[in-house]
C-alpha cells in the first residue's frame, strides 16, 4: 500500500469516526471508562517526566539571569515555557506512548479475535461502541494531564530555585503570572486537545485495521507511537505559530 | 429444495494475485442446516464474509431476502443482519465482559429491555446452551467449548433466522464436539431457523447438514444433500471424504 493510499485511508477513517463522534448516541460510560484508565495510567509518568524538565529549566535558566541579575524573571520563563510547550509535548508523548499504544494492542487484538467483526455482525456500529469512545478519552484526558504536567512543571523550577538555589519563595511565586498570559494556558489546552485527537485516531485506525496475528498487533502499536508523535510534534509548530505567533 | 433465504450468483473475490472465490454461485434452503466443507484455504470463511456483508465480492451477487449484500448500504447492512447470528472459532468473546454480559450485549442495542430483563434473556439463553450458571462469570475463566456456547447463546438472543458457525468443533475434543453437534441439532428442531455451518469436519457435517456444498481451489464442486455427497463420483470429492467416512464403489 503506497503513503498515499494508506493517508487516504485514514482520512476517511478520521472522517467516518469525527462524524460518530459529534453525532448521537454516544457510549459514555465507556468514554468515561477510557478516560479514567488513560488518565490514571498516565498521571504519574507525566509528572514524573515534566517535573525534572522544570528542575532543569529552573538550573540552566539561574545560570543566564544571574549574570544579568534578573533573577526574579526565572518563573515567568519556567511558566511560559511549562504552559505553551513543555507539558503539552511531553504530556502528549506519554499519551501516545502509554494510552495510544494500549488502545492500539486492545483493537488490534479484538480485530484478530474477530471481536470486532462479531460486532458489526450483530449490528451494532463497531466504530461507534469500540473507536469513538477511546478518541474521545484521549481528547479529554490529555488536556487534563497537561494541566496536572503544566503544575508539576512550575513546581520543579520551584524545587531547584527555591529549595535547591535559595531564591526567594515570594520572588519566585510573584513573578511567576508577570509573563504569563491567560492565552497561554488556554493555547497549551487547545495544543493538547488537538494532540489528543491526533493520537487517538492514529492509535485507533492502526488497531482497527490491524491484520497477520500478534507481530501485525505488535507492529501496529509501534507504528501508533512513531506516527502520533511524529504528526504531534510537526502539527505542535504549526499550532504554536497560529496560537502564539501573534502574540509574540 | 425449499424456498432459498440466500442466493449467492456468480461469486469472485480475490486478494491481490490470490484468487480465493471463482464464480461460487448456489442457494440456501429457508430452515434447513447447510454444511459448507472444503480443505483449509478454499475461501470458506470468505465465502461466509460475503453472506454477512463483511467483505464485498469484486463481481457477483449476494441476495439475503431481497437485498444485495454486494451493494447495499450500510443501513441495509446493518438491517439485514439484524437477521443473523454468528458463531466464531472461538467465540468471539468480549474479555472485558462476564460471559452473561457477552449474551446480554446485543440486546443492550436492539430492544428497549432494562438490565434485570437483559440478565433475565441472557440467563435464558444460556440455560439452552446448557451453561445456566456461568452468567457472571470472567471469558477468561471459560473452557474452549464453553467459550462456544456462550458465543452461540450469544448468536441466538436476539431469535435471527439465520445462523452462521465459523468451524463450530475446531480446536475441541471429540466428546465436546459431539456436544455442540447435540447442541446444534437441538436448536434446529426446537428454534426452525436456517444453520449455515462452515467445516471440515466430515462426521459432524454427515450428523447436522441437510445440505453441503464443497468448495475447492475457489470453486463449488459439489453442492446436494448429504446422500448425494456420500454418493459424488469426483475425484477431488471422493478423496476429501474418504479419510473420514466409509464411500459406496464407484
Amino acid at each position: 500500500m503506497t503513503r498515499v493510499t494508506a493517508l487516504g485511508r485514514f482520512g476517511i477513517f478520521a472522517a467516518r469516526v469525527s462524524w460518530r463522534a459529534v453525532t448521537p448516541w454516544w457510549e459514555v460510560n465507556e468514554t468515561a471508562r477510557h478516560t479514567w484508565l488513560i488518565t490514571a495510567r498516565c498521571v504519574l509518568p507525566v509528572v514524573a517526566t515534566v517535573f525534572p524538565v522544570g528542575m532543569v529549566m529552573s538550573l540552566q535558566g539561574l545560570e543566564i539571569f544571574d549574570m544579568f541579575g534578573a533573577q526574579r524573571l526565572l518563573s515567568s520563563l519556567v511558566s511560559v515555557a511549562v504552559f505553551r510547550e513543555i507539558s503539552p509535548v511531553l504530556a502528549s508523548v506519554l499519551v501516545a506512548a502509554q494510552g495510544g499504544s494500549a488502545f492500539a494492542a486492545e483493537l488490534g487484538a479484538m480485530r484478530i479475535k474477530e471481536e470486532i467483526d462479531a460486532t458489526e455482525i450483530m449490528a451494532i456500529d463497531s466504530l461507534r461502541v469500540h473507536v469513538v469512545p477511546r478518541v474521545l478519552a484521549t481528547i479529554i484526558a490529555t488536556p487534563i494531564l497537561n494541566l496536572i504536567g503544566s503544575i508539576g512543571g512550575i513546581a520543579g523550577g520551584y524545587f531547584t530555585a527555591v529549595l535547591l538555589k535559595g531564591e526567594p519563595g515570594g520572588v519566585y511565586l510573584a513573578n511567576l503570572w508577570a509573563l504569563t498570559q491567560p492565552s497561554d494556558l488556554y493555547g497549551g489546552l487547545v495544543k493538547t486537545t488537538v494532540f489528543g485527537a491526533l493520537i487517538g485516531l492514529i492509535a485507533c485506525y492502526h488497531g482497527y485495521n490491524a491484520t497477520g496475528g500478534a507481530a501485525g498487533v505488535g507492529r501496529a502499536v509501534n507504528d501508533t507511537v512513531v506516527i502520533a508523535v511524529t504528526s504531534f510534534v510537526v502539527a505542535n509548530y504549526f499550532l504554536t505559530s497560529a496560537l502564539f505567533g501573534a502574540i509574540g | 429444495m425449499s424456498d432459498p433465504i440466500i442466493r449467492l450468483v456468480d461469486l469472485h473475490k480475490r486478494f491481490g494475485e490470490l484468487v480465493v472465490l471463482d464464480g461460487v454461485s448456489f442457494d440456501i434452503p429457508r430452515g434447513k442446516t447447510t454444511a459448507i466443507i472444503g480443505p483449509s484455504g478454499t475461501g470458506k470463511s470468505v465465502l461466509i464474509k460475503h453472506i454477512v456483508g463483511l467483505l464485498e465480492p469484486d463481481q457477483g451477487e449476494v441476495w439475503v431476502g431481497d437485498v444485495d449484500m454486494a451493494t447495499a448500504s450500510e443501513r441495509q447492512k446493518y438491517a439485514v443482519r439484524k437477521r443473523f447470528g454468528m458463531l466464531f472459532q472461538d467465540g468471539a468473546l468480549f474479555d472485558s465482559m462476564t460471559a452473561g454480559e457477552n449474551v446480554a450485549f446485543p440486546l443492550r442495542f436492539h430492544t428497549n429491555l432494562s438490565e434485570a430483563e437483559r440478565r433475565r434473556v441472557a440467563e435464558e439463553k444460556l440455560a439452552l446452551v446448557e451453561l445456566p450458571d456461568v452468567y457472571d462469570r470472567p471469558t477468561a475463566a471459560l473452557s474452549g467449548g464453553q467459550r462456544k456456547r456462550v458465543g452461540l447463546a450469544r448468536a441466538i438472543v436476539l431469535e435471527p433466522e439465520v445462523v452462521l458457525f465459523d468451524e463450530p468443533n475446531s480446536g475441541l475434543d471429540p466428546m465436546t464436539s459431539d456436544t455442540i453437534d447435540e447442541l446444534i441439532g437441538r436448536m434446529k428442531k426446537q428454534l426452525g431457523i436456517t444453520f449455515i455451518v462452515i467445516t471440515h469436519d466430515i462426521v459432524s457435517c454427515v450428523d447436522i447438514a441437510d445440505y453441503v456444498a464443497m468448495l475447492y481451489g475457489g470453486k463449488l464442486v459439489e453442492y446436494g444433500t448429504v446422500q448425494q455427497l456420500i454418493h459424488s463420483k469426483q475425484p477431488i470429492v471422493r478423496d476429501f471424504l474418504k479419510r473420514n467416512v466409509e464411500l459406496p464403489p464407484l
